[in-house]
C-alpha cells in the first residue's frame, strides 16, 4: 500500500502556530490584553525561539500535547479590548498600589499634560501630598465601579496579579457601574482623600489597553 | 488537502498513542472560554476574568520556561555535565550551594522546574535537588530586586523573604522527600539524536501542556476566590497567613511580579511575608509541573514540608527580627 505523503502533520502544529501567534500578538498590540508593554520584546524573542524550534528541531508533538498547546492561542485571538474592558467590575476593594518596576514618567508629577492615569495620580498623591496637587487639572479614563468612583485595573507583570485602583468623583453625576468614562475635572484635597471634582463626564468606548 | 495524525514517538521505537479524551476536553475548555465571556451578566465578566488570567499566566510563564528548558539542555552537555560530577564529589558543599544558585540563575520560578530535572537525573543528592528547588526561586537577583523596589524602606521584609526562604530551604533540603522519575517517555527526534534543539524542544513538549493546565486550574479557583475573601482574615495574624499562603498557591503569580501584589494587599507584616515566600516555592502551577517531573509523592511530601515551614519561620521573623 503506498503511503500518503501529509500536506499538514499534526505533529508540527503547535510549535508552527505558537511562535508566530506570539509575533502576531505583539504587531497587532494584543499583548497588553495580557502583560506590561516592557514585556513585548521578550515575547518577540520568544516567539523567534519557539518558531527555531518548530523548523529546526525534529521532535514531533502528539495530538493531546498539540491541543492542549493551542488552547491559549485560541483563548488569546478571541480576546478583544472591549470584551475585556466589559468585563471588569472592580469587585475586587481598591488596591494599595506601589511604583512598578519599568514604571515610565508620571504625568502628574512631570505637569506633562492634562491627559493622565488613575495610577498616576494616586502614586503622585503618596508621592507628594493631595495639598500639593489641589488645583490640578487633569482627565482620566476609568471605568464606574460605584456611584461616584472610577477604577482601572494595574498590572504589576500582567493581567493575572491586575489589582484595582480607585479615584473619587464628587460633585458630578456618573452613568451606570461598568461603563468606560473620561472625566475631566480637578483634583482637590478635601480631608484625607484626594478627589476629582468633574467638569465634564464622558461615556467613552474601552480602550485598547484596558489594563495599565 | 490529506490530513495525517503521526504517532508520537517513544524513546526506543515507534508506538501509537492510545486514543485520548484530552484533545476533545481541550476543544471543550476552548469552547466555553472563547462563548462565555461574551454572555453579559456576572458569568459572562468570570470567565473572561478566567480567559485574561489563564492566558496572561502562560505568555508571561513561557520565555522563562523555554530559558530553563535550554540551561537544562546545556546541563546535558559535556561542560554540564562535568560540572554535576564535580558537585556529586562534593555533596554537602553542592547541599549548601544549591538554594544560592538563583543569584547566577534570573528566572522565573518555572524557568527553575528544568534545570532541577537535570539536576535529579545528572544523579545530584536529595539535599541538593530539594534545596535548589525551595531557594533559587528566592535568592533570584531579579526577585530581590522587585522586592526592594515593591517594599521601599521595609528592610525587614526584604531581608525577611531571603532569610525565611533559606530557611525553608534547608528545612525541605532535609526532610522533603527523594525527587523520583516520573515515567513519562522523551520523545526523540526522527533520527533518535538528541541535540540540543531537540533536548530544548523535548523539555518545552513535556512541560508546556502541563503549564497549560496548571495556569488554567490557577486562573478558574482564583476567578472564584476573590482577593478580599483572603485579605478578610487579616485580622488573625496566623489565620492571615494561612488565607494569603493559600491565596499565593491559587494565584501562582511570577515570582518577578508576586511582591508587588504583597505590597498592594491590606494585610499585616506576617500574612505579606507568608504570600512572598511560599508563592516562588510552590504554587499550582509548580505543583503541575513537579507532579510531571518528580511524582506526584514528592510533591505531597515537598508541600508537607514547606507550608508549615513557611508559616512557622515567617512568624519567628516577623515576632523577632529587629527590623
Amino acid at each position: 500500500m503506498d503511503d500518503v505523503e501529509p500536506v499538514v502533520r499534526v505533529g508540527r502544529l503547535a510549535p508552527c502556530l505558537l511562535g508566530p501567534g506570539l509575533l502576531a500578538s505583539v504587531v497587532f498590540g494584543r499583548d497588553q490584553l495580557f502583560v506590561r508593554p516592557w514585556f513585548a520584546p521578550v515575547l518577540v524573542v520568544t516567539a523567534l525561539a519557539l518558531a527555531l524550534l518548530a523548523i529546526r528541531s525534529g521532535v514531533e508533538t502528539s495530538p493531546t500535547t498539540t491541543a492542549v498547546l493551542l488552547l491559549p492561542l485560541v483563548v488569546g485571538v478571541s480576546l478583544s479590548p472591549g470584551l475585556v474592558g466589559r468585563a471588569q467590575t472592580g469587585a475586587d476593594g481598591p488596591a494599595v498600589v506601589q511604583t512598578r518596576i519599568g514604571e515610565g514618567q508620571n504625568r502628574v508629577l512631570d505637569d506633562a499634560g492634562e491627559e493622565v492615569s488613575i495610577l498616576d495620580v494616586v502614586l503622585a498623591e503618596r508621592q507628594v501630598g493631595g495639598v500639593a496637587l489641589d488645583g490640578r487639572g487633569v482627565s482620566v479614563e476609568g471605568f464606574v465601579v460605584a456611584e461616584s468612583r472610577i477604577s482601572r485595573y494595574v498590572m504589576a507583570c500582567c493581567a493575572a496579579d491586575a489589582r484595582p485602583v480607585t479615584l473619587d468623583v464628587v460633585g458630578g453625576e456618573l452613568p451606570p457601574e461598568g461603563t468606560w468614562v473620561r472625566v475631566r475635572g480637578f483634583l482637590r484635597s478635601e480631608g484625607a482623600d484626594m478627589v476629582l471634582r468633574p467638569q465634564t463626564v464622558t461615556a467613552i468606548p474601552t480602550p485598547a489597553r484596558p489594563f495599565l | 488537502m490529506a490530513i495525517v495524525l503521526h504517532p508520537w514517538r517513544g524513546a526506543s521505537r515507534p508506538r501509537v498513542a492510545a486514543p485520548s479524551l484530552m484533545p476533545a476536553l481541550a476543544g471543550l475548555a476552548a469552547l466555553v472560554l472563547v462563548a462565555v465571556p461574551r454572555m453579559s451578566g456576572p458569568l459572562g465578566a468570570r470567565a473572561t476574568a478566567v480567559a485574561v488570567a489563564f492566558v496572561s499566566l502562560v505568555v508571561e510563564s513561557l520565555p522563562f520556561l523555554l530559558v530553563g528548558a535550554a540551561l537544562a539542555a546545556l546541563l546535558g552537555g559535556r561542560a554540564g555535565m562535568r560540572l554535576l560530577e564535580m558537585a556529586k564529589d562534593r555533596p554537602r558543599l553542592a547541599g549548601a550551594l544549591a538554594p544560592l544558585s538563583g543569584v547566577a540563575l534570573p528566572l522565573c520560578d518555572c524557568g527553575i522546574v528544568p534545570i532541577a530535572r537535570r539536576l535529579r537525573d545528572g544523579g545530584m543528592s536529595r539535599a541538593a535537588v530539594n534545596g535548589f528547588v525551595a531557594g533559587a526561586p528566592l535568592t533570584n537577583p531579579i526577585v530581590v530586586v522587585s522586592t526592594l523596589v515593591a517594599f521601599p524602606g521595609s528592610p525587614g521584609m526584604v531581608l525577611g523573604r531571603i532569610v525565611v526562604g533559606l530557611g525553608v530551604a534547608a528545612l525541605a533540603a532535609a526532610l522533603a522527600p527523594p525527587p523520583r522519575a516520573a515515567p513519562v517517555p522523551e520523545p526523540c527526534s526522527d533520527e533518535g539524536r538528541p541535540g540540543f534543539l531537540n533536548t530544548v524542544a523535548a523539555e518545552m513538549n513535556g512541560m508546556g501542556p502541563t503549564l497549560v493546565l496548571g495556569a488554567l486550574a490557577a486562573a478558574t479557583l482564583k476567578a472564584f476566590l476573590p482577593t478580599t475573601t483572603a485579605t478578610s482574615w487579616a485580622d488573625q495574624p496566623l489565620l492571615g497567613a494561612v488565607a494569603m499562603m493559600a491565596l499565593a498557591f491559587v494565584m501562582s503569580i511570577c515570582s518577578q511580579a508576586d511582591a508587588f501584589v504583597a505590597a498592594s494587599l491590606p494585610v499585616g507584616a506576617l500574612p505579606r511575608l507568608a504570600f512572598l515566600v511560599l508563592g516562588p516555592l510552590f504554587d499550582l502551577r509548580l505543583a503541575g509541573l513537579y507532579r510531571r517531573q518528580f511524582g506526584t509523592g514528592w510533591v505531597v511530601g515537598y508541600g508537607a514540608v514547606v507550608v508549615p515551614a513557611v508559616l512557622v519561620l515567617a512568624t519567628a521573623w516577623t515576632t523577632w527580627s529587629p527590623w
